[in-house]
């Protein structure tokens, strides 16, 4: 096999890495911010679900997680999960990323001193507005270099997605290494995965700069 | 009369912060709120502008009741619609000014006339300029919070208060976060706003300013009014044991 | 409070995926067969003496009835043992103890491959190749030490010294040059593993179907390679990381047949090490 069609069958498995990279990183980061409001609710049931969610999220290998949202709805509700493969994997990694998001989000906010929201909230702004006019942007700066480092992970957690046959870039390196007796692959992954890195820390390091304008 | 307060209650689960206090402003009037730390006057501020919710009294702004004391005994605030509209007739500039540091300071003053008020761009930010102006920072519009020393800081923190127009403005302390040097700057704009009439309700522990600037001086202690009046009354000759005792304390 | 009922959760999710059990009779192996193949020990190319007194003390170990005794401990595979007295050369066969005996022999495999290797459930390692290859390094008068990796990496660590050979139910067809071989001791033969009510009955059958396989397996190497016209005509070839996750999804319905060598499949539909 020469290393042209090896890139181009991992070219396959890069795009579904990818795939799994900007979908999870399409919901996770909104959702981590709707499970930090409600993290934050002031019913004390609501409270809980959260913090067990969290719980859970945080103390389990996101392995095991991908599992049961795979197998879950058929040994549970003996539901078919035939094309389910791909939707389990984008939930659980979604779920799982949510629930550090909403941390890092709840840290941030954490951070911003309570001084601000009195300001706003005797200047008249609404909560709505304080939160999306004051707090969010100052949050965002502060929480920048946190979701950064989680991001870097999830390029590298890419590969669990194997766990439920998915074959994503990883897999089909180790699939390729086996039956080549070659180690090219594993190179062409670590390639694939520092360049995707730096691209990640790149782009990041220039919004950060963009929030450089003030301490 | 712009603020009436009456019998108001405060504590903190067991401990009584503010005990039947009675204050009532009425326009262009300068007051000054002096007294020890933990007497209660941040607090009646705090309550004043609704950052804390008073236990039991009744809080009036320009005749609209905010708060009064409800059938069980407890404190029933205004419809939220209404509180809306009673913002609006107060600004307060804190101790540690509370500028919003992603905003410029022309934004910091225009944010919230624009998107609160909904008044129209142009007008408020010419408003402003004029408010900066004032406030000797017009070459510093463009600057961010972390770029301006502390007077400059809370000389914005005021602008942006004014902006809104309030009917009065309350201080918490405004220059005790301040450097020496740097507080003479934010007294000065404060000696000039009552020099324009702006009703005020300060607290402070500048005691040659309460006593050139205001007209009523309130000496506080322990959740209580102790001392109220003419301020050359009460700086000169005190009546009361604990405000001698104070007073005697400052000079040292 | 909170820690309790995020235990519970955790437990009963591992409850839900523990039991991934199955019962025999619903599952069954096509009578065609993807192909036979035999299993033999690997060493590094260019180690003939070392292959040469290890292939030699295996026919000493079937002579003296010691490789039919501990095949009578896997009932699994003891039909696909392939050595008897009677079909083995009986040349170069070392005398019992004539090795050195301050020598450490580095048995190299797969911790997941029962039940030629595996870990047992008391943590010590187990399976017909391992109880094999002590027996061997007892008869030498060697050291025994194990060293299990994952699959993946099995040729860097032999390359890399750290262990002498691969001996795990290692397939010796499509890996001729790559590896001094030494004897070959095991037939197995890659299966399609269905559901009984599938309605599929023969290899034509799979045509439109989903066939799993686990990654770096002779099944999927033959379905790249001798098989790859049939796999052609499955509607998807899934790989999987482990068969035990592939097992799961046949029963829930997620696929449809599983390629799989005969033991270790027969090792997935009785349940797993006993």
């Amino acid at each position: 096999m020469t290393i042209t069609t090896m890139l181009s069958t991992m070219g396959v498995g890069m795009l579904r890495s990818c795939a799994i990279f900007f979908l999870t990183l399409l919901f996770s980061l909104p959702l981590g911010m709707v499970v930090m409001l409600l993290r934050r609710s002031k019913i004390k049931p609501v409270q809980w679900i959260m913090k067990i969610y969290i719980a859970i999220m945080r103390g389990t290998p996101l392995m095991l997680q991908l599992l049961a949202w795979y197998f879950g709805p058929y040994y549970l509700f003996e539901m078919p999960i035939r094309g389910y493969r791909f939707p389990a994997i984008i939930i659980g990694f979604s779920m799982n990323y949510a629930a550090y998001f909403a941390e890092i989000y709840r840290g941030g906010m954490d951070s911003i001193p309570i001084g601000q929201h009195e300001a706003a909230t005797v200047l008249g702004y609404s909560k709505t507005q304080t939160f999306f006019r004051i707090i969010l942007p100052q949050v965002v700066k502060t929480i920048l270099p946190s979701v950064t480092n989680e991001i870097i992970t999830l390029v590298k957690d890419t590969s669990l997605a194997f766990t439920l046959a998915y074959n994503e870039m990883f897999s089909l390196a180790k699939q390729i290494a086996a039956s080549q007796t070659s180690f090219m692959p594993f190179i062409i992954a670590g390639v694939f995965y520092f360049i995707a890195n730096y691209a990640v820390a790149f782009g990041m390091e220039r919004v950060e700069k963009a929030f450089d304008y003030y301490k | 009369m712009i603020l009436e307060m009456k019998h108001i209650q405060k504590s903190f689960g067991e401990h009584c912060v503010l005990k039947d206090i009675n204050l009532s402003v009425d326009k262009g009037e300068v007051v000054s709120v002096i007294g020890p730390s933990g007497s209660g006057k941040s607090t009646l501020l705090r309550c004043a502008t609704f950052l804390e919710r008073i236990d039991s009294g009744e809080i009036r702004y320009m005749d609209t009741v905010a708060a009064s004391t409800g059938e069980d005994g407890g404190a029933v605030y205004a419809h939220p619609d209404e509180m809306r509209k009673i913002n609006r007739y107060f600004g307060l500039v804190f101790q540690q000014f509370h500028l919003f540091p992603h905003y410029s300071v022309i934004k910091n003053v225009t944010d919230a006339p624009i998107k609160v008020q909904k008044r129209q761009k142009d007008e408020v930010r010419a408003e402003a300029m004029e408010l900066l102006k004032k406030m000797n920072l017009a070459d510093r519009a463009d600057y961010y919070p972390c770029q301006l020393s502390g007077g400059q800081q809370q000389r914005v923190a005021i602008a942006r208060a004014l902006a809104l127009k309030p009917e009065i403005l309350f201080f918490d302390e405004p220059t005790s976060a301040l450097d020496p040097e740097l507080t003479g700057e934010v007294l000065k704009v404060i000696r000039q706003l009552a020099e324009e009439k702006m009703t005020m309700v300060v607290v402070t522990h500048e005691m040659p300013f309460a006593r050139a600037v205001s007209n009523r001086v309130i000496f506080m202690d322990k959740g209580v009014i102790v001392e109220e009046g003419d301020p050359e009354k009460v700086f000169g000759s005190p009546e009361q044991e604990r405000t001698k005792q104070f007073l005697l304390n400052y000079q040292q | 409070m909170k820690r309790i009922i995020t235990a519970v959760l955790c437990a009963a999710m591992l409850l839900m995926l523990a039991s991934c059990g199955g019962s025999k009779a619903d599952y069954v192996f096509l009578d065609e067969t993807l192909g036979t193949e035999t299993y033999a020990i690997g060493f590094r190319l260019g180690d003939e003496e070392l292959a040469k007194t290890v292939s030699g003390a295996v026919k000493a170990l079937v002579l003296n009835g010691k490789y039919a005794e501990i095949g009578e401990k896997y009932p699994d595979i003891k039909d696909y043992l392939s050595l008897t007295a009677e079909n083995i050369d009986q040349s170069d066969i070392p005398e019992q103890g004539s090795g050195d005996s301050s020598y450490t022999f580095k048995h190299g495999f797969d911790l997941d491959y029962p039940p030629y290797s595996y870990l047992k459930d008391d943590g010590s390692v187990g399976g017909f190749d391992v109880e094999l290859c002590q027996a061997v390094c007892e008869y030498l008068g060697w050291g025994y030490e194990a060293v299990p990796f994952n699959w993946d990496a099995k040729d860097m660590e032999l390359s890399a010294g750290s262990c002498d050979c691969i001996w795990s139910g290692f397939t010796k067809e499509g890996r001729e040059d790559m590896y001094t071989w030494g004897i070959a001791y095991s037939n197995n033969t890659q299966c399609i593993l269905v559901a009984a009510d599938s309605g599929i009955t023969k290899l034509d059958d799979l045509a439109g179907k989903i066939v799993g396989v686990q990654t770096a397996t002779s099944a999927a190497d033959m379905l790249e390679d001798s098989a790859a016209d049939l796999a052609a005509t499955f509607g998807d070839l899934k790989i999987y990381e482990t068969y035990t996750i592939a097992f799961n999804d046949l029963k829930a319905g997620a696929i449809d047949a599983i390629a799989i060598d005969v033991t270790a499949g027969t090792y997935l539909i009785n349940g797993g090490a006993k």
